[in-house]
């Protein structure tokens, strides 16, 4: 096992974009911008880089080779090779995996919208937008993953399946709102999120061989 | 449990929040709610990424 410098470690520099993005955000640099949202734009674009970015650091540790980078870590790498510890020191990936299925969306379900830097939604129209742009992230999600091979193809028709639904009923709401049916409309935007949540608690659940 | 999925679920659903949360910034800095023009782009979006679903589902059946 050879050592590398630390700029070359994926993990490293996904954390230093972490940082850096944060630092920028505490320091309030983006207060000098003109206008009060552009300053929430980039304060928002920065907060979901440094998310982005630990998450990579994640899949990068628990994915990719981890070669040493310092002397001492270089030793114990040395050491632990020849006693064939199984795990010990390292982060184990089911501990990762549960960190970033249930932690992460936690998180930002706990701190709203606002604390990562977006909008929060307020009229009907914004809500259908954020519901709607739920709906395709999971087509993308699905239709990546079924490429990567981490889905299967009946998971994936699933995944259709229940977006066609939630795309139907948000639809539905939306005509209702059109119509002046408020109370309808709302409804069926509040049944189309509470299905999408769970679908994108499935889709989490789910990974193997395509 | 797949980290890669649950990766790819985070990002992509982040991502679109994110450039949603732009669209909806930038209305109410015009002091607008979003246009029948507006959610309509994001309909397509949605319609071409069921599109590309369908398609990957297709291919791997082959």
């Amino acid at each position: 096992v050879e050592k590398i410098p630390w700029y070359a470690s994926h993990t490293l520099r996904a954390l230093l974009v972490a940082f850096v993005s944060q630092v920028i955000i505490w320091l309030g640099i983006t207060d000098v911008l003109p206008t009060e949202n552009a300053a929430l734009l980039v304060d928002g674009v920065l907060q979901v880089v440094a998310i982005v970015a630990t998450g990579w650091a994640g899949y990068a540790r628990a994915a990719k080779p981890t070669p040493p980078i310092t002397n001492v870590a270089l030793e114990r790498t040395h050491d632990r090779i020849r006693s064939d510890y199984d795990q010990g020191g390292f982060v184990r990936p089911l501990m990762l995996a549960l960190m970033i299925t249930i932690a992460a969306p936690a998180v930002v379900a706990v701190s709203g919208c606002q604390a990562i830097g977006l909008q929060q939604p307020q009229s009907f129209g914004e809500r259908y937008a954020y519901a709607l742009g739920q709906t395709t992230a999971l087509r993308q999600a699905a239709t990546d993953g079924l490429k990567a091979g981490a889905l299967k193809a009946e998971d994936a028709e699933y995944v259709l399946t229940v977006t066609d639904r939630s795309r139907a009923l948000l639809d539905a709401a939306r005509g209702a709102f059109v119509a002046g049916d408020v109370q309808t409309a709302e409804g069926r935007l509040s049944l189309t999120v509470q299905v999408l949540t769970q679908l994108q608690a499935y889709l989490r659940s789910k990974g193997g061989v395509a | 449990m797949n980290i890669d999925l649950a990766l790819t679920l985070l990002i992509t659903l982040l991502n679109r929040s994110a450039e949603i949360s732009a669209l909806i910034a930038q209305a109410r800095g015009e002091g607008r709610d979003l246009t029948a023009d507006e959610l309509a782009g994001l309909q397509a979006a949605d319609d071409a990424a069921r599109a590309a679903l369908v398609a990957a589902i297709e291919a791997a059946k082959i």
